[in-house]
């Protein structure tokens, strides 16, 4: 088990690297000029260089890319372009609004789809199980933006009901929150049911049935217990995804996450804080990703064996 | 012989399709007493695994429509509510499958899963736990206290088998039905599995339902034959009446497919053509299309069971059968 | 009985009613996009600082938007810029898909390591982060916004199509090709291509839906298509500021997208049955 999570830690940095030296080299990769774009079309070329060197873009790219990574290890992200203050000041306020908004609405997504789905596979055809499939076939189809937008119009607009933006009282996380937890919704019910049907196919439900297990123990403890490896590590995976996606959200209802930030600065082409925003999910992701393999190391006794290089 | 323990009558499964029913069984009739071994015999797809698990209600999907009777102890199985069934499965009558590595739940060790039936006679954790490990070694499990605490994975197709007869074993069942016990394992397996169906019918007097497809396997070990093909009873007889006197043909040429030590023949025969999809409006033999002797007769008229002795019968128009 | 194989396909076809009715529904958006000339009543730009804000009427079926456009006329031309986005979005992620998905299925080795790496690196950033990146770099507008969606869509391509690939690869009539002198080249594109083409329809059917919203979220988030075009997507995103004195500005490009988003998802759902190719997204 150790041997095991050392390696999927080791990706991970592997990958943290790779996408670190992407995002880093965004700036050359550019048409513009980050010094230009700081200082205004207008700046005299004097000025420039100064500017240049003032920021360190005058030196080899391996040097700037080894102190960029440097400073980002001791929570230095740089200067913002746009508004010269520190990028990390600007960002850190905002991680914290963007997560609390994403695990909450995941919660709540998982609470509603993993019962719904098992539902519908036990049930499978009956009345619910159709409603169901053809709702979230509607959902699917559905842009987490018009939802967002349909959501202000109804319940803001129309009801008066809730606030359409900001997010002050426990009233302004209503309607965000619906909003992502609407569009996550059907591909997690779908993921559900099609897991739980796998499952229920397998010939050992056959032989928990043939052992004489009472079906309530069967579904729980063989039908629920085995279709919850893929539920769990598509749980952890699909944060990052959601993190992203509440970007159009926090847009929409104007809430001061980390996704409306970074739309604000490709518009404002604030590339610094762009870059940290992109590394900073990618952060987010490998974090989950190892968590995932770690969870389905815990509960999927044939991956401990398979990656530790066990007898077979 | 022993008191009569199962009584199957004109048992017929049918599968709901797009376009009308498929039928997978159709009025099977036979009878087990305890102590016996019965064989059902025949290629796959013909009715014999779905004859099994319809006796313990196990045909998944819902979509199947069994009728006709399969006493049991005085009562009809087929017609056992949900409750009544789940006290059968596993205390009464038991069920091995064919393949043993996907018949375990891989997340749990197999230790656990064969105590998990035990729990249910109302037998503390600490009990289970040693009665799991007296059954290992009943079913000569080689080390078994560790391997109670493998994972599934970890152990052979030879030792899963084993954890499966034990899971099986472990409630003393009347009955045991073993789907395709040992066609996923190879020979020397399959003879070590083969001893412990039989020392378990030697020394519990546990009548023992045997599916399988290889007459070899039948010859070993069966006291009585039950020959199907199509969702049809063809013949069936005591094992030695199959054997000596094969009426059916599809029952002499099952058995000319059987490789034997003895190169009496140039090669292996195998029978042409499979077995047919057979929906609700079939008439006429099952085999016919198959059947080297088919006559028209065969293929508009249903072939009448003829009795060759108290415990003999086949179903077919030829006289003496494949002479 | 005695039915040609084509004839059989576009019986069951005419059967599966997925496939019928999401047939119908893209059918319809094709044609609406074709004739836009025709069934629009106002150009897509026609400003009217006279009608502002209507209501949907009989003179403006779907009302009109804050610069006095017709904006029935805007969603019938915006179809053009759906289709041109799904043909565009689609071209692009085949030929960078299919190519490295052959690439790397019939090579192997560590060009199929490497292929296999960046895949995996593609899986691990969220789709709308990567799509955004793409844009800073290489500017916003509908062309980039198409480019950006599929760089990061083609892994899923590439994923298939070497699957498909290895596995044709193993099969004997490779063998006799290459014993007959084939060249790679040409064991590739005739030999496993035209094995694998059900395969790619049903990914791009499957993929196509998704192509459509990414790239209209991308719109709706400013970096896609530009005012004045009648995007979906940009049209949405305009309506929010009048979203109280004309809902009607949201509501019907919004309904459209879902229309043909629907239409794109069911279309895949029937074709992958008709086709019965077994994907599963793990």
């Amino acid at each position: 088990m150790r041997n095991y999570v050392l390696k999927k830690i080791g990706l991970g940095i592997i990958l943290l690297f790779c996408v670190s030296f992407f995002v880093f080299s965004m700036i050359y990769l550019m048409p513009g000029d980050p010094v230009t774009i700081m200082a205004g079309q207008l700046a005299k070329p004097e000025n420039l260089e100064a500017l240049r060197h003032e920021y360190g873009l005058d030196r080899p790219l391996l040097v700037q890319y080894v102190d960029w990574i440097t400073g980002i290890m001791h929570g230095d992200f740089g200067i913002s372009y746009k508004y010269r203050i520190p990028v990390w000041d600007m960002v850190s306020t905002r991680i914290p609004i963007s997560l609390k908004l994403t695990v909450i609405t995941m919660i709540i997504q998982y609470a509603i789809a993993v019962p719904a789905g098992l539902y519908c596979a036990f049930k499978k055809d009956k009345a619910f199980d159709r409603i169901t499939v053809n709702t979230s076939l509607v959902l699917t189809a559905v842009p987490s933006f018009w939802l967002s937008v349909l959501l202000i119009l109804g319940f803001a607009v129309g009801l008066g009901w809730f606030p359409a933006s900001g997010f002050e009282t426990w009233k302004h996380y209503v309607l965000p929150i619906t909003a992502g937890v609407l569009s996550g919704l059907a591909s997690t019910i779908r993921l559900t049911k099609s897991e739980a049907i796998d499952v229920l196919n397998e010939k050992y439900v056959t032989t928990a049935y043939a052992k004489g297990l009472p079906e309530r123990r069967v579904l729980t403890r063989h039908v629920l217990r085995n279709s919850l490896i893929v539920i769990t590590v598509n749980l952890f995976m699909s944060l990052p995804w959601l993190i992203s996606g509440y970007m159009i959200i926090e847009r929409i209802f104007g809430i001061p996450g980390m996704g409306n930030l970074m739309l604000s600065s490709i518009i404002q082409q604030d590339f610094n804080v762009v870059q940290a925003i992109i590394l900073i999910i990618t952060v987010l992701t490998v974090i989950c990703n190892i968590l995932s393999d770690i969870v389905l190391g815990f509960l999927d006794p044939r991956i401990r064996i398979s990656v530790t290089g066990g007898d077979k | 012989m022993g008191e009569k323990l199962l009584k199957v009558e004109n048992l017929c499964i049918d599968y709901k399709v797009k376009d009308g029913y498929l039928s997978a069984v159709n009025n099977v009739n036979f009878e087990l007493r305890r102590g016996e071994i019965l064989a059902i015999v025949g290629e796959s797809g013909c009715g014999k695994s779905t004859v099994a698990h319809s006796l313990l209600q196990l045909l998944a999907g819902g979509n199947a429509k069994v009728t006709g009777k399969a006493i049991f102890n005085d009562r009809n199985l087929l017609e056992l509510k949900r409750q009544e069934i789940e006290k059968v499965r596993g205390r009464e009558i038991g069920m091995i499958f064919q393949n043993p590595l996907d018949s375990l739940n891989p997340v749990y060790t197999t230790g656990w899963q064969v105590a998990e039936g035990i729990e249910l006679d109302g037998v503390s954790k600490e009990e289970a736990w040693k009665r799991v490990i007296e059954l290992y070694k009943d079913v000569k499990m080689p080390d078994a206290e560790s391997r109670a605490k493998s994972f599934p994975h970890e152990l052979s197709g030879g030792m899963r088998q084993r954890v499966m007869i034990a899971m099986m074993l472990a409630r003393r069942p009347e009955l045991l039905i073993a789907d395709e016990p040992t066609t996923a394992l190879d020979v020397t397996i399959e003879a070590q599995i083969l001893r412990i169906i039989k020392a378990l019918r030697d020394d519990f007097d546990t009548a023992v339902m045997m599916i399988t497809h290889n007459f070899g396997l039948v010859a070993e070990v069966a006291d009585f034959v039950v020959v199907m093909y199509a969702g049809h009873v063809v013949e069936t007889g005591t094992v030695f009446d199959i054997f000596d006197e094969p009426k059916h043909p599809y029952t002499s040429l099952l058995m000319k497919a059987l490789p034997r030590i003895k190169k009496t023949e140039g090669r292996l025969q195998t029978i042409d053509g499979s077995v047919p999809r057979i929906t609700g409006d079939f008439v006429g033999c099952r085999f016919a299309n198959r059947c080297p002797y088919a006559t028209e007769q065969c293929r508009t008229q249903e072939p009448p069971l003829v009795q060759v002795s108290g415990t003999h019968s086949y179903s077919c128009f030829r006289e003496g059968g494949d002479k | 009985m005695n039915q040609s194989p084509i004839k059989e396909f576009f019986t069951s076809c005419y059967k599966n009613v997925n496939f019928m009715i999401g047939f119908i529904m893209v059918l319809s958006v094709i044609v609406v996009a074709i004739f836009a000339n025709q069934i629009a009543p106002y150009g897509y730009d026609a400003a009217d600082p006279t009608s502002i804000l209507l209501a949907p009427s009989g003179e403006h079926l779907f009302g009109t938007d804050n610069m006095g456009r017709d904006l029935f006329s805007r969603i019938v031309y915006g179809t053009r810029i759906t289709l041109q986005v799904a043909l565009i979005g689609a071209g692009l992620q085949l030929v960078i898909g299919v190519t490295l998905g052959l690439l790397s299925g019939y090579f192997g080795g560590p060009l199929d390591k490497g292929l296999t790496f960046l895949a995996d690196l593609t899986y691990c950033i969220p789709g709308l982060i990567m799509a955004l990146a793409v844009v800073t770099i290489i500017g916003s507008g509908l062309t980039n916004a198409i480019i950006a969606i599929s760089i990061v869509n083609w892994a899923s391509y590439t994923r298939m199509v070497r699957a498909k690939t290895m596995s044709i690869r193993n099969q004997a009539f490779i063998e006799t090709g290459i014993s007959f002198g084939e060249s790679s080249r040409s064991i590739m594109f005739r030999y496993i291509l035209p094995n694998i083409v059900p395969v790619i329809i049903v990914t791009v059917s499957m993929q196509l839906p998704g192509t459509i919203m990414s790239t209209t979220t991308l719109s709706f988030l400013g970096v896609g298509s530009m005012p004045p075009s009648p995007d979906w997507g940009l049209m949405v995103s305009e309506s929010i500021d009048y979203i109280a004195r004309g809902p009607w500005m949201c509501i019907f490009p919004g309904l459209a997208l879902v229309y043909t988003v629907f239409g794109f998802n069911i279309l895949g759902e029937g074709l992958r049955d008709l086709l019965d190719v077994r994907m599963k997204s793990q």
